[in-house]
């Protein structure tokens, strides 16, 4: 129970603003917060809510949603206006962060999203809302200049300035027409901007996406368009509720706040350059051409990161395996039992009809539970697709498995795997895949594991890293093979390349001209800002009574009546 | 009833310019100065229906308790457990 302490007597004795009104007793633990006022502002009987208010700073306010209004604290005064400005009915405030145009205040309103730029003092939006035909999920200020925020919605994320608004990536991993994206679950303040990398807690567990669009951290290179996913602390993928993040930018630390469901755990975490116990890389389609191919060979050039500065060891596990595309790529399958060894999964095999979940020699990924993130192959299996199917494992697991563990089986089937240890200096790797393996085209999956770490405790655990889409690079060879069989033709390129088109620079002022073409909204207070731009020099004032023209002149507004 | 700080109606969460941590919850914002901490030594004793709280070897007259009741005792917050929100 929480009490507001009155007054301090003396001698370790103090009166509370209200009686105690549990049962008597002594030796009771206590906690006191000082310097804590936690009712200091009150954000108005009509707008109460449970949802989330996203806030932001901005000269010197504060701005807070609260529904279909945007407060505002004056950290000058501390006045609080708990409707500094009202959204029609039915729309949310999803998030307002500032930036170079001022605040960027993202609505929903059903399915819908739109976003409109504010001043924090006049009564409407400063230019024309932009709308989208999803939700708003966040917003991020950025750094490419005249285009000032990132507006991620529920399918994409986009660029504006909000005066005009430009794709910058629609093509989110594994999504399909009607399923939800890695953006769905993103929080609105569940994003930031670190350098190039936009950084987000996503993922979509809703409709049970298991693929790539598990839940964990997404570094999205703006500039490669190339992702990178870390899984949460203890490797966590699966059924987890995501939260905010934090840019701590004085010492480079970046949190996030999340829980999972097994183990039940509520975490703030950070993100370190630890080196991961495990990571993995997918490749783009391999293979030219309908014909069927046989998958005779991978050679892969391993190269330390020449940022880091401790010396590795170089010992490590690598291992190559293949995807045909003949399979379903992603399998989930949940145990029904709690494993008694460290080998065997339980599986409820029952779940797709009979319908086997694997295959012997399939790659088994656990999503979540004490061995999260750990990846074995499958030797044998019994009772499939039934509720007592089972698994054995090509190795023991660290901890038996729990009951309602999430796994997710692939059909990568393993072709190579090397052990290196404490080896002077890293190579290219060969993997003899000795035509194995057949298909049109192939996915190839390169595994890194045990590969020595110097810090715990942390993220950094498995990482992937893929590139939606993606174009195929042929090898000389296969080129040259291809035109040999008549699939593929050498077509010189043109002389002399045609010149860069001059660089466009209407755009960046774009905004500055939709700025004065828009009609200005008028005022109902007379103006106290201190103008920035000639245009926030003149203002339009209309109380319902009282019509006027203010010009800010020589540090002071004045004003002239009109009829 | 109202339930402060309980943890489902935590909303929001900022460092404002001044450094103060402010805290949204469904009906109110909240502040903090961002630097007194918790302060929990010794026990309580308390008494149903009455407004007065006793400590023991709770060291509430030194050093930083003095100077956090004397800058904001009227703000303060106890939390006496056990109990519920």
């Amino acid at each position: 129970m929480l009490y507001t302490a009155a007054s301090y007597i003396s001698g370790g004795v103090l009166n509370l603003t209200s009686n105690y009104t549990g049962t008597t007793a002594s030796g009771l633990s206590y906690t006191i917060y000082p310097a804590t006022t936690e009712q200091w502002k009150h954000f108005g009987a009509s707008y109460q809510s449970t949802g989330l208010r996203p806030s932001d700073l901005f000269e010197d306010w504060v701005i807070w949603a609260n529904n279909n209004a945007i407060a505002l604290l004056n950290i000058n005064d501390d006045t609080f206006n708990n409707v500094a400005l009202t959204i029609p009915d039915n729309y949310t405030v999803a998030c307002l962060p500032a930036s170079t145009n001022g605040v960027l205040v993202g609505l929903n309103v059903n399915n819908r999203g739109t976003v409109f730029l504010w001043d924090a003092y006049s009564n409407g939006s400063i230019a024309p809302w932009i709308w989208f035909n999803a939700n708003i999920k966040a917003i991020v200020p950025n750094n490419e200049g005249y285009f000032g925020w990132y507006v991620i919605i529920s399918r994409g994320i986009y660029l504006t300035n909000g005066y005009f608004v430009q794709p910058l990536f629609e093509t989110m991993p594994d999504s399909r027409t009607s399923g939800n994206t890695i953006l769905n679950s993103i929080t609105p303040q569940g994003a930031t901007l670190v350098g190039n990398y936009l950084i987000f807690l996503g993922g979509d567990v809703a409709t049970g996406n298991y693929n790539r669009q598990r839940q964990g951290v997404y570094v999205f290179n703006i500039q490669t368009r190339l992702f990178e996913f870390c899984p949460l602390t203890n490797n966590i993928q699966y059924r987890a509720t995501l939260g905010a993040i934090h840019y701590d930018s004085v010492n480079n630390n970046i949190h996030f706040g999340y829980s999972t469901t097994l183990p039940s755990v509520v975490s703030i975490s950070q993100l370190v350059n630890s080196p991961p116990s495990s990571a993995y890389l997918i490749s783009e389609p391999k293979g030219i051409g309908g014909n069927v191919k046989v998958a005779e060979a991978a050679k892969y050039s391993i190269t330390q990161n020449p940022r880091q500065t401790a010396t590795p060891t170089n010992t490590f596990n690598l291992s190559l395996k293949v995807y045909n595309f003949q399979r379903g790529l992603w399998n989930l399958a949940q145990t029904n039992y709690a494993s008694t060894s460290a080998n065997i999964l339980q599986i409820n095999g029952g779940i797709a009809g009979g319908t086997p979940l694997a295959a012997v020699g399939d790659e088994v990924t656990l999503l979540e539970g004490a061995n999260a993130g750990q990846v074995r192959h499958i030797t044998a299996i019994s009772g499939s697709g039934t509720n007592a199917e089972q698994w054995t494992l090509d190795s023991n697991l660290p901890n038996n498995t729990e009951l309602n563990v999430y796994v997710v089986a692939s059909p990568f089937l393993l072709a190579k795997k090397f052990t290196f240890s404490s080896i002077t200096q890293l190579r290219d790797v060969y993997f003899d895949i000795a035509s194995k393996y057949k298909g049109k085209k192939f996915l190839l999956k390169l595994l890194i594991e045990k590969h020595n770490e110097y810090g715990t405790g942390h993220f950094g655990r498995p990482v992937h890293i893929f590139r939606p889409g993606g174009n195929d690079v042929m090898s000389p060879e296969a080129l040259q093979k291809a035109i040999d069989d008549k699939q593929a033709k050498f077509v010189a390129p043109a002389e002399t390349p045609p010149p860069p088109p001059p660089p466009d620079m209407l755009p960046q002022f774009l905004g500055l001209l939709q700025n004065l073409r828009t009609p200005r909204q008028h005022l109902s207070a007379a103006p106290t800002l201190v103008p920035k731009t000639m245009v926030d020099q003149i203002q339009f004032y209309d109380d319902g009574t009282n019509r006027r023209l203010y010009l800010y002149i020589n540090n002071t507004w004045r004003y002239v009546t009109l009829t | 009833m109202y339930k402060p700080f309980a943890a489902s109606f935590g909303t929001g969460m900022i460092v404002d310019q001044k450094g103060r941590v402010l805290v949204a919850t469904d009906r109110y914002l909240s502040k903090w100065d961002g630097i007194s901490i918790p302060y929990s030594n010794g026990t309580v004793s308390v008494v149903n229906g009455s407004a007065q709280v006793t400590g023991n070897n709770v060291n509430w007259t030194g050093s930083p308790p003095a100077r956090l009741i004397s800058m904001a005792c009227s703000t303060l917050l106890l939390r006496i457990s056990p109990g519920a929100y």
